[in-house]
Parts: C-alpha cells; sequence; structure tokens
C-alpha cells in the first residue's frame, strides 16, 4: 500500500507552536510512524483522529515550550489578568457562569436526545438498500395508508421481483410463554422470516446467523429474555413452549439498541403461526395483515418505481377486491428515514422531525441568551475596564493582543460554565432518561468531547467577541483626560438583548401556562366513566379463565374492598376498540349499512366503569331474551343516524335476520380512544359464546394497590398456569399521553432555566445602571427623594423593555400555542388572560430583580457616593 | 539526591534502554513495554518518562537515522549513563536483599 503523508495538518502546526524545539523532530517522527501504522492497518479516518490525540496528548509540562516565544508568555499573562479579572468581578463573573453553564447544561442535554433521535437504524451496514414497503388503502369511503401489508409480500417478493434480493416480515405478538413449567406472557414476540438476521444486522452472539431462523421450531432469544428464562446457564439448545408449539432456543442476539425502531424480546420464525393461528395459507395472503415488510433492495434499484411496478403485480392478484372498489397503492420508505417522518397507522411509536425541530431550536435560543448575558455583562462592565485598556494602549498595546485578552477572558468564563454544565447534566441525567425512555446516554464519548470543545470555541467567539472589540475601541486618549462619557455606552445594545431575551422568556410563560391548562383539562375531563381504582386483567382468553368466570366473580365479590367485577370480551376502552360493519335502522325508518366500534360486555360492566344510562337500561341477568335480542348504544349513534332524541332510539333495529338486534338502552357518551379523537357511535353487546378475554375489578381508590397483591394471591392459587397480567385503568389511561407529558415537562424545566437566565441577565444590567447612576441618586437624597421615588426611576428605565417584550412575545406565543392544542379533539381554547398573567409575571419578575440591587444603592448614605467629587 | 531514585516504570524503560540499544527509542520501547508487560502502554507516558531519566542525568541521548515511515525525520536514540547504570544496580540490590529476606522466611516455615 503506498503510505499517504497527510495527518491533519492544523495538529501538526499545533504541535510545531508548542513543542520545544530539541524535542520536536523525535516527537513528530514518532507520530507520523504511529500513523504510518495505522494506515497500514487500513483505517485512514481512525488514524487521522490519532494523530490528533498524539499531538493533544503531548500536550505537557515537559514538552511545552515556555520560553523565547513571546506570543506565548503574552498569553499566560493573558491567563494571568483574566484569572485576576473574574475573581476581582464575583457577581458578573458568578451570574455569567451560572447563566451560561445552565444554558449550556440544555443545549448538552437536548444534544443527546436530537442525537439519539436523528441515528435510528443506523446499526444496519446495507441500511441505504433497506426499504419497508407500506401502503395508502383506496376504497369508496376511506383512503388511509397504513405501515402493514399482505403476509404474502415479505413472503415472496424477493422471489418475484429480481431488484428484491430480500424480502422478511417483522411482526411483534404476545403469548403466552411456558419454560420449565413457569408461564409467563410475553411481549415482543417478533415473528420473522429465516433471512431477517441476513438483511439487519442486529449482533448475534451465538448461534448461525444463516441458518438460526430456518427450522419453523427455532426461536432466537435476546440476551436479557435467555437470562429472565434460563439465568446465567447457556441457552442455545433449550427447549419453550409458545402456546403448545415447543421451540428450541437456536440463537442468542443482543437486545436490540434503543435507536432501533424494531424492538423485540424474541425472533421466531414466522411459519409458526401455520400452527399457532391455525393459519397454513400464510404465506399466500396478499390483502389486509399486520406485517411490516422489509425489503433488501438490489444496488441501484429506483424506490418508487419498484413500489409502482409491486402496486400493479398485487393489483392483478387482488383483482376481486378491485371489484368492490379496494385497492391497495404501495410505496417504499428507506429504513433510516422511518423513525422521524413515517406516520402511518398501526405503525411504530415514531418520533417526529418537527418535534426535533423545535427542541433544536430551543437549544439555539437558550444558548443565545445565555451569550446574551455575557455580553450584556460584558459590556456593562467596559466602564471600569475602559480605565485598564487605556493604560494598557498607553503603554503600547495592540488592539489585537487587546481582543485576545478578552477572548482568552471568555474562554475561560466559558470553560467553568462548561464544567458547571457537566455537573447540571450530571444531576438531571436521572430524570431525563426517565422522561425520554432512553437509557443509554453517552455523555463523554469521544466524539461528545470533540463537539463540546467546539462549542466552547463558538461560545468565546460569538460572547466573547462583541465586548472585545468595543471594548477594545476605547480612545486611550479620552480615557487619560477622563471624560470619557460611560454613561450612554452601548445601552442600546444593552437594551435591545435585554429585550430579546424578555421576548423569549414571555413567549414561554406563555406557553408553558397553555399547556398546563390543558393537561388539566384532560385529567379532569369527564371520561363518561370511572377510571380511578379499576384494576384491568388480561388473561387473553385462555380456557382455563374461561371455565372460571363464574368462580372468579362469585370469590372477588366477597373481597369487602371490591364493588364490582365484569367480564369482557377484547374490549378495554383505553386502547381503542375494534371496529365492524352493520345494518342500522335510520330517524326514516330505512335500513343502511354503517361502521361501528363494538364492546362485547357482561351485564356488570356499566355499573363496573360507573356508566350513565341516558335512556332505557343496560342489560341484565334478569332478561333471558337481552344475550340474543337486545342491544345498548352510546349517544353519538342518535345524532350518527338521525334519531331525535336518546327515548328514540330505544327499540331501533340493529342487524339482520337471524342476528336481529333492538336497542334497550342508551348509555352516556364515553372515550374509548383517548382525547386525540372525536367519539364515535358504538355499540355495546353482550360476550358472544363466553368469549371473555380479559376483566375488570373495581374498588376504592384508596384499597386498590392493597387489592392488587390480594388478588394476585387469588389468582395463582385458582388459574396456576395463566400468568397474573394487572393494570391500573387509570394509569393505562395516563400512558396515552406520556409523549404529552413528558414534552411538557422538558418544556417546562428548558422555560425555567431561560426564565433565570433571563433575571441573571437583568439582574447584572441593573447592577450597571445602579453603579453608573449612584451619584445621581445621592443627590436626588439630599434634595430629599424617598426610597421608595428612587426605586419607582430605577425601575421605569426596565419596564417598558418588558412592555415592548411583551408585545412581540404574546403574538407568537398564540400562533405557536393554537398549533400545539389542535393535536387535541378535546382541548381549551386559547385564554387572552394567559397573555396578561404571563406579561404580570415577567413585571413582578422584573421589579423584584431590579428592586434587589436598586433598594441597596437608594438606601446608601449620600455622603459616601458624593465625597468624592 | 532525589534525582538517583527510580519509580517502577522508569526502571523498565531504562532496563529496555539497555536491554535492547538498537532499539533505544521511545516508539520502539513503548512496544517493547507493551509486549512485555502485556499492559496497553501509551506513547506520551513514555516521553515523559525518558524526558524524565534525561533530565536526572540517567540516559544520554542523540539522534540516530531517518526513516521513511518517520516522514524523513530522525529518532532520538537514548543511551544509559554512568549514574543510570548505577541506579539500576541499585535498585536491583535492594530487591536483592529483600528476596533474600524472603526467601529465608519461605526456607524457615
Amino acid at each position: 500500500m503506498k503510505p499517504i503523508f497527510s495527518p491533519p495538518r492544523w495538529a501538526n502546526r499545533f504541535l510545531e507552536w508548542y513543542c520545544k524545539p530539541e524535542m520536536l523532530e523525535d516527537l513528530q517522527g514518532a507520530f507520523f510512524e504511529y500513523y504510518h501504522e495505522r494506515i497500514e492497518a487500513g483505517n485512514y479516518k481512525k488514524a487521522r483522529w490519532m494523530f490528533v490525540l498524539d499531538v493533544f496528548a503531548h500536550f505537557r509540562p515537559h514538552t511545552i515550550n515556555l520560553e523565547s516565544q513571546n506570543s506565548q508568555t503574552m498569553l499566560l499573562t493573558h491567563f494571568k489578568v483574566s484569572i485576576r479579572n473574574i475573581r476581582k468581578q464575583r457577581l458578573s463573573s458568578f451570574l455569567n457562569t451560572i447563566g451560561l453553564g445552565s444554558g449550556l447544561a440544555c443545549f448538552i442535554l437536548i444534544f443527546l436526545w436530537v442525537n439519539k433521535e436523528v441515528n435510528y437504524d443506523t446499526l444496519h451496514e446495507k441500511g441505504d438498500r433497506i426499504y419497508r414497503i407500506s401502503n395508502t388503502f383506496k376504497s369508496d369511503s376511506e383512503t388511509f395508508s397504513q405501515a402493514p401489508s399482505g403476509p404474502a409480500l415479505g413472503a415472496q417478493l424477493d422471489d418475484v421481483f429480481s431488484e428484491v434480493e430480500e424480502s422478511s416480515r417483522f411482526l411483534n405478538i404476545s403469548e403466552r410463554v411456558s419454560v420449565n413449567n413457569r408461564y409467563f406472557f410475553e411481549s415482543g414476540l417478533a415473528l420473522v422470516d429465516h433471512n431477517f438476521l441476513q438483511i439487519f444486522d442486529f449482533n448475534l452472539i451465538a448461534g448461525n446467523r444463516n441458518s438460526a431462523l430456518s427450522n419453523p421450531q427455532s426461536i432466537i432469544l435476546t440476551e436479557s429474555l435467555a437470562k429472565k428464562y434460563f439465568g446465567d446457564k447457556n441457552p442455545i439448545g433449550e427447549s419453550l413452549k409458545i402456546d403448545q408449539i415447543e421451540l428450541t432456543v437456536t440463537g442468542l442476539v443482543q437486545d436490540p439498541p434503543e435507536t432501533s425502531q424494531m424492538r423485540f424480546n424474541a425472533l421466531i420464525p414466522t411459519l409458526i403461526v401455520k400452527q399457532l393461528w391455525n393459519f397454513p395459507s400464510v404465506d399466500e395472503r396478499w390483502g389486509g395483515g399486520s406485517f411490516q415488510t422489509y425489503l433488501l433492495v438490489a444496488e441501484g434499484v429506483d424506490p418508487t418505481k419498484l413500489g409502482k411496478d409491486i402496486t400493479a403485480f398485487i393489483g392483478e392478484k387482488l383483482a376481486e377486491w378491485a371489484e368492490r372498489g379496494m385497492f391497495y397503492e404501495y410505496f417504499l420508505q428507506p429504513l433510516q428515514s422511518i423513525h422521524l417522518e413515517s406516520n402511518l397507522r398501526y405503525d411504530y411509536q415514531n418520533g417526529d422531525i418537527r418535534i426535533v425541530m423545535v427542541f433544536i431550536a430551543v437549544a439555539i435560543v437558550i444558548l443565545l441568551l445565555a451569550c446574551i448575558n455575557y455580553i450584556n455583562l460584558a459590556t456593562a462592565n467596559a466602564i471600569n475596564r475602559s480605565k485598564e485598556v487605556g493604560i494598557r494602549k498607553v503603554i503600547g498595546a495592540e488592539r489585537r493582543q487587546l481582543v485576545l485578552q478578552y477572548l482568552v477572558e471568555s474562554f475561560l468564563i466559558v470553560s467553568i460554565a462548561v464544567v458547571i454544565a457537566l455537573g447540571l447534566v450530571g444531576l438531571m441525567l436521572p430524570s431525563f432518561q426517565e422522561v425520554t425512555g432512553y437509557e443509554q446516554f453517552e455523555l463523554l464519548s469521544l466524539n461528545n468531547i470533540i463537539y463540546l470543545c467546539g462549542i466552547m470555541l463558538v461560545l468565546t467567539l460569538l460572547a466573547g467577541s462583541l465586548p472585545a472589540f468595543l471594548i477594545s475601541k476605547v480612545s486611550a486618549i479620552k480615557v487619560i483626560k477622563g471624560n470619557l462619557k460611560s454613561g450612554a455606552q452601548y445601552s442600546l445594545l444593552r437594551k435591545g438583548l435585554v429585550i430579546t431575551q424578555f421576548t423569549a422568556t414571555v413567549a414561554l410563560l406563555i406557553s408553558v401556562l397553555v399547556m398546563n391548562d390543558q393537561m388539566s383539562f384532560i385529567e379532569d375531563k369527564d371520561l363518561g366513566m370511572e377510571t380511578d381504582g379499576v384494576i384491568h386483567i388480561n388473561f387473553r382468553g385462555y380456557d382455563e379463565v374461561r371455565e372460571q368466570v363464574n368462580p372468579l366473580r362469585q370469590r372477588l365479590l366477597q373481597l369487602s374492598a371490591v364493588s364490582g367485577v365484569s367480564f369482557v370480551s377484547n374490549s378495554y376502552p383505553v386502547y381503542g376498540l375494534s371496529n365492524s360493519t352493520t345494518d342500522v335502522e335510520t330517524g326514516d325508518g330505512d335500513m343502511v349499512t354503517s361502521s361501528i366500534y363494538t364492546l362485547q360486555v357482561d351485564p356488570d360492566f356499566a355499573e363496573t366503569l360507573g356508566m350513565k344510562m341516558v335512556a332505557g337500561r343496560f342489560y341484565s341477568r334478569d332478561y333471558k331474551t337481552d344475550s340474543a335480542e337486545a342491544i345498548v348504544i352510546n349517544e353519538a349513534c342518535i345524532k350518527n343516524f338521525g334519531w331525535k332524541d336518546a327515548n328514540d332510539a330505544i327499540g331501533k333495529k340493529f342487524g339482520s335476520e337471524p342476528y336481529l338486534r333492538k336497542v334497550i338502552g342508551v348509555v352516556q357518551d364515553f372515550n374509548f380512544e383517548g382525547l386525540y379523537n372525536q367519539i364515535e357511535p358504538a355499540r355495546i353487546l353482550p360476550v358472544w359464546n363466553n368469549r371473555h378475554s380479559s376483566m375488570l375489578v373495581k374498588a376504592d381508590l384508596s384499597e386498590v394497590r392493597s387489592l392488587y397483591t390480594e388478588l394476585e394471591a387469588i389468582w395463582e392459587e385458582m388459574i396456576p398456569t395463566v400468568p397474573f397480567d394487572a393494570t391500573f385503568m387509570n394509569e393505562d389511561l395516563k400512558q396515552q399521553y406520556t409523549i404529552v407529558y413528558n414534552f411538557q415537562s422538558i418544556f417546562l424545566v428548558f422555560s425555567f432555566i431561560s426564565i433565570v437566565i433571563g433575571c441573571l441577565g437583568l439582574f447584572g444590567l441593573a447592577t450597571a445602571t445602579t453603579n453608573r447612576r449612584i451619584r445621581e441618586v445621592g443627590i436626588r437624597k439630599v434634595l430629599g427623594a424617598s426610597v421608595y421615588e428612587i426605586l419607582r426611576m430605577i425601575n421605569k428605565d426596565f419596564l417598558y423593555l418588558i412592555v415592548i417584550a411583551g408585545v412581540v412575545a404574546s403574538p407568537a406565543a398564540y400562533l405557536l400555542m393554537k398549533e400545539w392544542l389542535k393535536i387535541f379533539t378535546y382541548h381549551v381554547s386559547f385564554d387572552v388572560l394567559f397573555i396578561v398573567y404571563a406579561l404580570a409575571g415577567a413585571l413582578v419578575l422584573t421589579i423584584v430583580t431590579v428592586s434587589v440591587k436598586a433598594y441597596k444603592t437608594a438606601t446608601t448614605n449620600p455622603a459616601n457616593v458624593l465625597k468624592d467629587e | 539526591m532525589k534525582g538517583t531514585n527510580l519509580g517502577e516504570f522508569e526502571e523498565l524503560v531504562l532496563l529496555i534502554v539497555v536491554a535492547k540499544p538498537e532499539e533505544a527509542y521511545s516508539v520502539a520501547i513503548a512496544k517493547e513495554l507493551e509486549r512485555i508487560t502485556g499492559r496497553k502502554v501509551v506513547h506520551s507516558v513514555v516521553h515523559a518518562s525518558l524526558s524524565r531519566l534525561l533530565k536526572k542525568g540517567l540516559v544520554d541521548s542523540k539522534m540516530g537515522a531517518a526513516t521513511a515511515e518517520r516522514g524523513g525525520r530522525r529518532k532520538r536514540m537514548y543511551t544509559i549513563s554512568a549514574d543510570g547504570r548505577k541506579a539500576l544496580e541499585m535498585a536491583k540490590s535492594h530487591r536483592d536483599v529483600l528476596w533474600a529476606m524472603i526467601n529465608q522466611q519461605t526456607a524457615n516455615a
């Protein structure tokens, strides 16, 4: 291999600059030797970085040339002077470091999160050729795009199209797993095809990549699941049962990284469903389906064209559907774009590029606010420094050197701020992990450290250069003659900066108020059902439980804490319900076919969930005919089917002979799909043929925790073969809003920090102003002004800045929050009072901040101030 | 004088200088150390150690030959000085005395 002698030039020059001349040749030679070796090893990029690292690793006292070079001596002096200055101006140094530090802490946290979000699915080497095939389903009545497709696509596309090298399905299912007579409900059991690990590079620790999934009776466990089932024992070759099917562990895979759209606990060949679901035609079914399908396409294939070809191909297969006006339009989504850009039905819990953008903006704004603080304080202190600058100039300092001096000073401040920021990040990381759902943040990875150095440099220049240039501009003659007009210096600049800061603060205050309002609205909203104190036990319809429905109910009702028990069939009104079509009698007496949500429940359902009847009655065990002839519907049906009112609904016909039912009751609307969606028409049917799948137990809220353990014990005694899988209904409901809650709490923290930063800046500015006017205050006091009048005078200067900020901020916040509220179907309206509150809040903050400083000035004895003149 | 005291790492470096005089320059010493101790040895540490030895007068150095891998730069070759040899011998004799004591104890036990 031909040696390439080009390590980073700047690093080499840095070395030449700092290194003692007698050591230079040897050291340089050594680095080149290492560099050469690493190049030979084949990693060019790494070699370059290692060279840089080498150069920095040798930046040590014994190699640094301290003598002879003037600029270096100067630099040392700059450091010395800067440290003295920082120590002299304790207050402003403190404000600066705290402000910059907390701003930087926010920035780092957001950076860590964004870094996760934008780096999804980067693990896979062939990632740029992997696509998910999704589709838009079109029929006469609706059009929507969805992620899953028919199972035949994944099974056959790689045989049909030469452009498709491999195709694999992916579907997470939950099943009962038994291992050595221990039972678990396991979710995240991923059905995949035999070539899954040839497409995706998940890290297989044991087993054969190519053959571990070829036998339909095999399973690959993730490390964590293997540990759960088999402890530290080698799991390979062990067996376990999924439902009744015995599988052998043929591989061990590392848990998928947090930044993987596919999350799973185990990989199982899809063919198992032939037996498990009694679905022998799984490879032949083109329509419907709930499988995600991934394609590895050949080099240079145009995904748009391939999508069209597949659409045409499957269109022929589904000719019968087309006759009924339904067809699929397929399109390919690049693997790495899915997490942030895909928003389809039945998709993963994806991120959102817009939210990422919002946070990037927030991070930059916060950092800018902190910089503005620094500029403010530095220019406010310029008056003290101008004497120093004047003297230096007289002695012969060049402007360049003065600028460097200031930059060194801001570099020092920034460095201290970085230390503070890292400390803060360390403190906040645990709660940040909880809120974001990511657990592995590598704060001090090599890349992050390099970025951090970059940010330090940018911050130094951003915050330091303006004051440096302004202050070094001071004319030496003016300073020496003593007629420097210090008062108005840069005050316009500072005012502008304060306005910017407070605009951001007021806008954030308004946003926080609106978000709080909306979230408490959601918490207090009448859902039409009582979810507090309800435990949901999901037994997934296992026969062992179905046989025991009546004994279970009787046993539980004997417990004093239990006030209701209800068994339902796939009808937990939290995660949404299934939707189907039926014939309904309209207000005009016609029968129409309509789609309607369906619940199947027992007669205790309404009482257990505290639902109110608007008209008629709920099911009752006293009426034997209920199970075949009656139906209960919700209020939304009344409007939807054009009936007059709730009483008019009674007796309306549903379905067709021989399954005709008549409405016996109308139940008040209840939210079964969360508050993001409108309440749709729903029908409540009796459980058909004893097909119960889960149960609800109602207790008093205060007793529900202790009841949980009691229930678990009873359950294990009565039904040992079905795992006890229980959740609290109110928590499940809240779970739907975690993303919004998390967004809100992050936003809250960041707003708080930016408000603190704003106040710090204001405080600094107030300090500068009052110092400047201290003699004026003294004279006014001598002439008889009261403390109150002086406070008012100083405050007035700031208050109009806040008013201007409010005028700019309010409409911006209004527009922003209006957009945000649109996420919810049921939302509060934007209350103009919030603007008033936010402004009032900002005013109070300002007055308090400014007055703290101004009060001290106002109470100073005028004699102390005026005796100098 | 403090200068004649040898740290453990310095002693190893010095021993390599004596043991492999034809390869006694920083990069080769670092590699040799890595090979012998099985630990990761960073160049900067070896270099710092050599500088210290030089300052204490335990080694002498002069510029050697240039090679292409080093971008045509010469390497600094180290040789042990009389003081260095003394320091090594002293370190060894301390150890010998102590080992003799240990061996005696084991024999008595």
